[in-house]
C-alpha cells in the first residue's frame, strides 16, 4: 500500500535527521584548510592580484599612495622594534626543533624503534616535489585525525635542511621529521625510486606496505590508514593502494612476479 | 543545533573564517554524507568547499550559501570520480553505517539512490529545511523545476517502498 504522502514526508524528516545526527564528526583545525588552499589556490589568487591591479587610474594611484605609506609607516615600526629586541633576552626554545628537523636517518631509526608496537606511517617527501607540496595538507590532516591511534613521521628525502625547513613553514606536518636520502636501508630494502611515499610499518618497525606516488584525496589516504590500522598495522592486505602497486610484496621479501627493482629486494 | 541557525542566512560571520568554519563545518559534512554516503568522501568534499571560500571569504556575501553551492557541485563531481574508479563501494563496506529500524534503513538507502539532482532536493527539503528558492539557487535552475524534481523523486520513493 502506497503511503500518505505527509506520511512519507514525515518519515524523511525523521529518517534524514536521525542517520545525519548519528554521524559523529570532529572538527579539524581551520589550519588544515588554510594549508590546502594555499596548495591548490595560488595560481588562482595570483590571477585575481593580476585582476586587482586593473584598477581605474585614479584608483591605482590612490591604492598605490596608501600601499607605500603603510609600508613605510611598517618599515619604521619595524626599525625601532629591532632596536628594542636587541637589548632583550632571545626567546626560549619550544619543544619542536626550531628548523622543524629532528635529525637524520639515525635518529629516524631511533625513533621506529622507540616506537616498538605502534602502528607507524612514514611520509617520505622533498621540498623540490610538487605532488608533497599538494599532499602535505592531506597527510597533516591524516595525523591530525588518526594520530591518536597510529604514529606519524616524516622523511624529507633528497633535500637540503634549509629548504626542508622552509617548507615546513610553509607546510606544517605536526609530527617529527628527520633528512635522509632516498636510501633508507635498513628501514626498506631497497632505496627509493621516487618520491613521494608513503610507508606503512608494522608493531615491529619493519614496512608492511609502501604507497607509491602522492595520494590525490584525503578519502583514499584516510581509506588506506583506516584499513592498516584496523589490522593493527601487522598486514598488508589492510593498504588496498599499495597491494595494487605490486611493491608491497618485495617490502614483505616475497619477489614479485616479472622484472622490476623491487625483484632485486632481500 | 537548530534548524533556524542554519537556514537563516543570518550574517554571523563577524568572527572570520575560523568561526565560521567551526559553525558550520559539521553540518557541511552531514550534508555531502547525505548525498555521497561515503564519510571520508564527505569529509574531503568540505575540506574543499572550505578551501575555495577561504581566500575569498571576505568578498562574499552569502558564505552558507556558498559552502551548500560547492559541497553539492564537489559531492556530485566526486559521485562521477568514484564511480570511475570503483573504490566507493569498498569505502561504504569499511564505513560504519547509522543504526535505524528495518525500514528506515531502507528509506535512506532508496534516498541515496535517487538520481542525485532529487537527492540533492530531498536532503535540502527535508533534512536542510532550505526553502525552494535557495534550492534553486544552490542547483543553478528554476523554481519549477526545484517542484517538479521532488514530485519525481518522491513517486520514485513511494513506489520504490512498495514493491
Amino acid at each position: 500500500m502506497t503511503p500518505p504522502a505527509e506520511q512519507l514526508e514525515a518519515r524523511l524528516r525523521h529518517v534524514l535527521d536521525d542517520a545525519a545526527n548519528q554521524l559523529h564528526v570532529d572538527t579539524p583545525s581551520p589550519r588544515s584548510v588554510e594549508m590546502a588552499a594555499r596548495s591548490t589556490g595560488g595560481a588562482r589568487r595570483r590571477r585575481a592580484g593580476v585582476r586587482r591591479l586593473e584598477l581605474p587610474s585614479l584608483g591605482a594611484v590612490l591604492a598605490a599612495t596608501a600601499v607605500l605609506a603603510t609600508a613605510g609607516i611598517a618599515l619604521a615600526a619595524v626599525v625601532l622594534l629591532g632596536h628594542r629586541r636587541a637589548a632583550s633576552p632571545p626567546t626560549p626554545a619550544i619543544s619542536q626543533p626550531a628548523s622543524g628537523i629532528d635529525g637524520s636517518t639515525s635518529a629516524l631509526l631511533a625513533r621506529v624503534r622507540s616506537l616498538r608496537g605502534e602502528p607507524i606511517v612514514v611520509t617520505v617527501w622533498a621540498s623540490w616535489c610538487q605532488p608533497c607540496r599538494r599532499q602535505a595538507g592531506l597527510i597533516a590532516r591524516a595525523a591530525e585525525r588518526y594520530g591518536q591511534h597510529v604514529a606519524f613521521l616524516g622523511v624529507a628525502a633528497g633535500d637540503t635542511r634549509s629548504a626542508a625547513a622552509s617548507f615546513l613553514r610553509t607546510h606544517p606536518l605536526g609530527f617529527p621529521t628527520y633528512m635522509s636520502t632516498l636510501d633508507l636501508r635498513p628501514l626498506l630494502p631497497h632505496a627509493l625510486a621516487g618520491i613521494p611515499v608513503t610507508l606503512y610499518l608494522g608493531p615491529d618497525g619493519k614496512p608492511v606496505a609502501k604507497h607509491d606516488g602522492e595520494y590525490v584525496s584525503f578519502a583514499s589516504l584516510a581509506h588506506d590508514i583506516d584499513a592498516f590500522s584496523l589490522h593493527g598495522g601487522s598486514d598488508q592486505q589492510g593498504v588496498p593502494s599499495a597491494r595494487r602497486s605490486g611493491e608491497s610484496a618485495a617490502i614483505r621479501g616475497t619477489a614479485p612476479s616479472g622484472p622490476s627493482p623491487a625483484g632485486r629486494a632481500r | 543545533m537548530g534548524k533556524a541557525a542554519v537556514v537563516g542566512y543570518a550574517p554571523t560571520d563577524d568572527d572570520g573564517f575560523d568561526g565560521f568554519y567551526r559553525r558550520e563545518y559539521v553540518r557541511a559534512v552531514r550534508l555531502a554524507w547525505l548525498l555521497t554516503g561515503s564519510r571520508a568522501v564527505a569529509e574531503d568534499v568540505v575540506q574543499d568547499a572550505m578551501a575555495g571560500l577561504y581566500g575569498r571569504f571576505a568578498n562574499v556575501d552569502a558564505p552558507q550559501a556558498y559552502l551548500r553551492r560547492a559541497v553539492v557541485n564537489l559531492a556530485k563531481t566526486w559521485q562521477r570520480d568514484e564511480r570511475r574508479r570503483r573504490e566507493r563501494v569498498v569505502m561504504l563496506e569499511r564505513e560504519r553505517r547509522p543504526v535505524l529500524a528495518a525500514g528506515d534503513a531502507e528509506l535512506l538507502a532508496l534516498v541515496q539512490g535517487l538520481r542525485y539532482r532529487q537527492r540533492v532536493v530531498i536532503v535540502a527539503r527535508y533534512w536542510g529545511g532550505w526553502t525552494e528558492s535557495e534550492i534553486a539557487r544552490t542547483l543553478g535552475c528554476r523554481q519549477g523545476t526545484v517542484k517538479s524534481l521532488a514530485a519525481r523523486a518522491l513517486v520514485r520513493l513511494r513506489e520504490e517502498m512498495t514493491r
